[in-house]
């Protein structure tokens, strides 16, 4: 197949034209740098963002971040939004298996010095990691019976605080409040309950981690203060999401979307964009299923963030004032949101579909929580483990250009088993620790396969989003100690 | 002899197999038996639990990645470690299959990596002049 033509519009942004695949309804248009696009072109993502645009119903353009990389049906770090009103459709395959897979940032009283020299780093990681579930189909002490399963579908992080693993104020800084509405646990299978019920407050694997970080940079000085940021201070952030649970609403609903797409004459350039009108029985029913999983991962990392906070109690011996936890904010990077936005002049309710992409609304908007709503949406983009991570803000540009998304992380550059074999012959945890980074992970390959030189410079990521104007720089912290899965 | 499967290059984020034998069923059970492979390495697996799968689906495609999320549901809730497919047969669009492995076991095994789904991006199942030949892409 030919390579799909790019215009180049301006230094970070790239036009598909309609027509680059047949039956594209909008143009594409990808965030990039010439050197990010360079990477891009290696693979076959351009490709995935026009059969994005191939959607029923979608609307301005179909998007991809910086951060894009070649994924199952559309790429990882697209943003599609397709207009409810008129025939627009959900896709499950557009959200992705792994659903409400995201990140959130916690801040503490204590800072760099605290934490101290290099054996109590060790012993650190230690700590967590032994506090942590994590690892290959890890299951954790919250042990739920269908009647407690059903309640974290319907209450998400609600329910985890509810039950004393957090306080009432982290609901508020967490998108949603933490739990959806409308999430209906008879749009579930059997299957999908059997594989939720023993993983609730586990890690997991693959990319997902828990990192104790510090703050080593602060761009926007204002903003950082009303998040609560400032230079040297200690910092958590945790990366997982719906477990094996998502996985199977996933499978379980692309099932229902294939037989779908004959019924309503859909046709798709790729079996895994599988959807139906979202205003259609197949597309409420995953819906209100997609809500679930949604509010089941945000009960998860609520669940993991204070098993973190016990263990840093414990470690340090103090009490819950003197550690100061604090939830930053919790934001979603692969899911389907139902918002309003102005296309053309003209206000819309829309599917907004983000695999691998994180909402960024701007100042002002009423779903930001109230104390940061002059300064926008918190965003966090996790980086390798080898490298930083960044709190962004969300901006008017975002609102206006991407449907108020951004980017959602470094993005891969190599797959598991290039990185395994190009890591041969060399001790990862070690070149880690020469660089004060201390980790431990579940799997014996998970450090080889999570490689700081398999992802993209996550830098260099943010540095475009910014740019572009789509999020704004805040903070950006260092990691310290790595729990992988 | 040949395992009747490999793994795929250039699939950045994912894993992709592909897996061949002279009948479907053959080339079905080798990507049964990739998809193991992608679970644990297999060594210290002495296969002596045998479990059975029947999948109906409306085509072929479906067919497989049916089955081969079968297996990833009996690995995640039975704590079944597959070793390798011991039967398969298919009639019309049902599958039926006989599984052998092991009962997880911490001390003995080890996990690899943690397989959330086969998808149906890529899927590839081609009829040539020795048999059959399929491409499966994992969400992992």
């Amino acid at each position: 197949m030919p390579d799909i033509t790019l215009r180049q519009l301006s230094p970070y942004k790239w036009e598909i034209p309609v027509g680059a695949v047949p039956g594209m309804r909008v143009h594409g248009l990808i965030y990039a740098d010439e050197a990010l696009m360079r990477e891009i072109r290696g693979d076959k993502s351009a490709q995935q963002v026009a059969n994005g645009a191939t959607l029923p119903g979608i609307v301005g353009a179909s998007m991809a971040m910086p951060d894009m990389h070649f994924g199952y049906g559309l790429p990882i770090g697209g943003v599609v939004a397709t207009d409810t009103q008129s025939g627009g459709i959900i896709s499950p395959g557009g959200t992705g298996y792994d659903i409400n897979c995201g990140v959130r940032l916690a801040s503490t009283n204590l800072t760099r010095e605290d934490l101290g020299k290099r054996e109590k780093l060790r012993k650190l990681v230690d700590a967590l990691f032994s506090k942590v579930p994590s690892g290959v189909g890890s299951k954790g002490p919250i042990k739920l019976n269908s009647k407690e399963l059903k309640q974290v579908l319907t209450k998400g992080a609600k329910w985890a605080v509810d039950r004393g693993l957090g306080e009432p104020s982290d609901l508020e800084h967490t998108e949603e409040g933490g739990s959806m509405k409308g999430a209906d646990p008879s749009e579930v299978s059997d299957r999908a309950l059997q594989r939720g019920a023993p993983q609730q407050g586990t890690l997991g694997s693959g990319n997902h981690f828990v990192e104790v970080q510090y703050v080593e940079e602060i761009y926007d000085e204002k903003t950082a203060g009303a998040f609560g940021i400032r230079p040297g201070q200690i910092t958590v952030m945790v990366h997982s999401g719906s477990r094996g649970f998502g996985h199977q609403v996933c499978t379980d609903h692309l099932e229902v979307m294939n037989r779908a797409v004959s019924k309503y004459g859909i046709d798709l350039p790729d079996r895994q964009l599988a959807c139906a009108p979202f205003n259609s029985p197949e597309g409420q029913s995953y819906w209100r299923a997609m809500k679930c999983a949604a509010n089941y991962a945000w009960a998860n990392r609520q669940c993991l963030m204070h098993l973190v906070r016990e263990a840093l109690q414990d470690f340090f011996s103090i009490g819950p004032t003197d550690l100061g936890f604090r939830l930053v904010y919790d934001v979603a990077h692969n899911i389907v949101k139902l918002e309003r936005h102005t296309v053309d002049g003209r206000e819309m309710e829309l599917a907004v579909h983000r695999k691998g992409a994180t909402r960024a609304f701007p100042p002002g908007h009423p779903d930001v929580p109230a104390a940061y709503r002059p300064y926008g949406q918190p965003v966090i983009i996790p980086g390798d483990m080898g490298t930083c991570s960044y709190l962004l803000r969300g901006t008017e540009t975002g609102m206006e250009e991407t449907f108020g998304s951004t980017c959602h992380g470094a993005g891969r550059v190599l797959s598991r088993k290039a990185a395994i074999r190009s890591s041969k012959g060399r001790a990862i945890h070690r070149e880690l620790e020469d660089q004060g980074i201390y980790a431990r992970a579940a799997g014996k390959m998970s450090l080889k396969e999570e490689m700081p030189d398999a992802y993209k410079d996550v830098s260099q990521v943010v540095e475009v989003v910014h740019q572009a104007g789509i999020a704004a720089k805040v903070a950006k912290m260092r990691p310290l100690c790595v729990v992988k899965g | 002899m040949s395992a009747g499967f490999r793994e795929l290059d250039g699939v950045t984020a994912d894993v992709g197999i592909e897996a061949w034998g002279q009948t479907l069923e053959e080339a079905f059970s080798h990507a049964g038996n990739a998809l193991a492979s992608l679970m644990s390495d297999r060594g210290a697996l002495a296969g002596d639990l045998l479990l059975d799968i029947s999948v109906t689906a409306d085509d072929r495609a479906s067919l497989l990645v049916t089955f081969l999320n079968e297996i990833i549901f009996l690995e995640e809730t039975e704590d079944f470690l597959p070793l390798e497919v011991a039967s398969l047969d298919i009639d019309g669009n049902r599958l039926c299959s006989t599984i052998s492995g092991s009962s997880y076991d911490a001390s003995v095994h080890r996990r690899n990596m943690e397989v959330k789904a086969a998808t149906y991006h890529g899927l590839r199942i081609e009829e040539n002049k020795t048999g059959f030949r399929v491409r499966v892409i994992f969400d992992v």
